[in-house]
């Protein structure tokens, strides 16, 4: 079966969900993202590595170099207060967009 | 104002490809564990990293993309003035700015020197190598990994385009919204 676009809009709120439970690199990222949505969800790195860079640039986010546990060097990205409170709003959004879509679907 | 707009270009070039370096290091670190990742699942070395490369400039590029009229970035994207170009699109923006005889002279004498420190950045950056070099950076991924000579010890072509490429990435220029 094909695997799923990720939705407009909705990378930014995954990475933030993602790191808000802990520190990752891109690889990580990439990789937490499939795990958790069951393998219907691939982020490609040219759509990955531009978000996780608007959102280091935006604040969201902060980054620092060091070893993995396989000793390679990586940058590890880990969330910022202000990344909490956007996580917060896209939720808010996310659960406000989805709950009258189903009801459109429902309803009809 | 002409020298501090001069400077400012300057430091904009030189940071900006200190950023596209530290991309490449992310992506090369991002192939690095995809082979890894082949290897646990009994890939050779070679083809996993072959694999990897693969992977990381394929053509399934998903919908994310930033707003309505700009790259994936999410900032307008502008041409890129860089290479040979680059001391007239300087000299443009000075003759934009100084409009007067004597900041026109001025500009006029800075564009040598400046010209000679591109020369040296470029040189310094690897930007500027033979025709071979030129050749394999713009060559997509999986031709890269064949046809152009290789760095035995880390297993990446010396002088193939850089992951950023591949994906058809380019560091954004300047700082603009997050909005998507």
């Amino acid at each position: 079966m094909n695997k799923l676009d990720v939705p407009q809009g909705t990378l930014e709120l995954m990475i933030l969900t993602i790191l808000a439970r802990e520190p990752l690199h891109g690889y990580g990222i990439s990789q937490r993202l499939t795990t958790l949505s069951h393998h219907e969800f691939h982020v490609n790195p040219g759509s990955l590595f531009p978000s996780l860079y608007r959102l280091e640039q935006d604040g969201k986010l902060k980054a620092d170099w060091r070893a993995t546990e396989n000793n390679r060097r990586a940058k590890y990205y880990r969330i910022t207060a202000a990344g909490r409170r956007q996580l917060e709003q896209h939720r808010e959004r996310w659960d406000r967009v989805s709950f009258a879509v189903r009801n459109v679907l429902e309803g009809a | 104002m002409l020298l501090h707009r001069l400077a400012s270009v300057l430091r904009w070039m030189v940071r900006r490809k200190r950023a596209e370096h530290e991309l490449d290091d992310e992506l090369w670190t991002f192939v690095d564990m995809a082979a890894d990742d082949r290897i646990n699942e009994g890939s050779t070395p070679h083809e996993a990293r072959r694999l990897a490369v693969l992977q990381l400039g394929g053509v399934e590029l998903f919908g994310e993309s930033g707003p309505a009229g700009a790259d994936r970035w999410g900032r307008n994207r502008r041409p890129c003035r860089c290479g040979g170009i680059a001391p007239v699109w300087v000299g443009g923006r000075v003759y934009e700015r100084a409009t007067s005889p004597r900041a026109l002279g001025f500009g006029l004498v800075l564009a040598p020197t400046a010209l000679a420190a591109l020369r040296q950045l470029q040189v310094a950056y690897g930007t500027r190598g033979e025709a071979q070099a030129r050749r394999c950076r713009s060559l997509p991924a999986n031709e890269v990994f064949t046809q152009c000579p290789r760095n035995a010890a880390k297993d990446r072509p010396v002088a193939g385009g850089t992951p950023a490429r591949w994906l058809g990435v380019s560091f954004p220029p300047e700082h603009g919204s997050n909005e998507v």
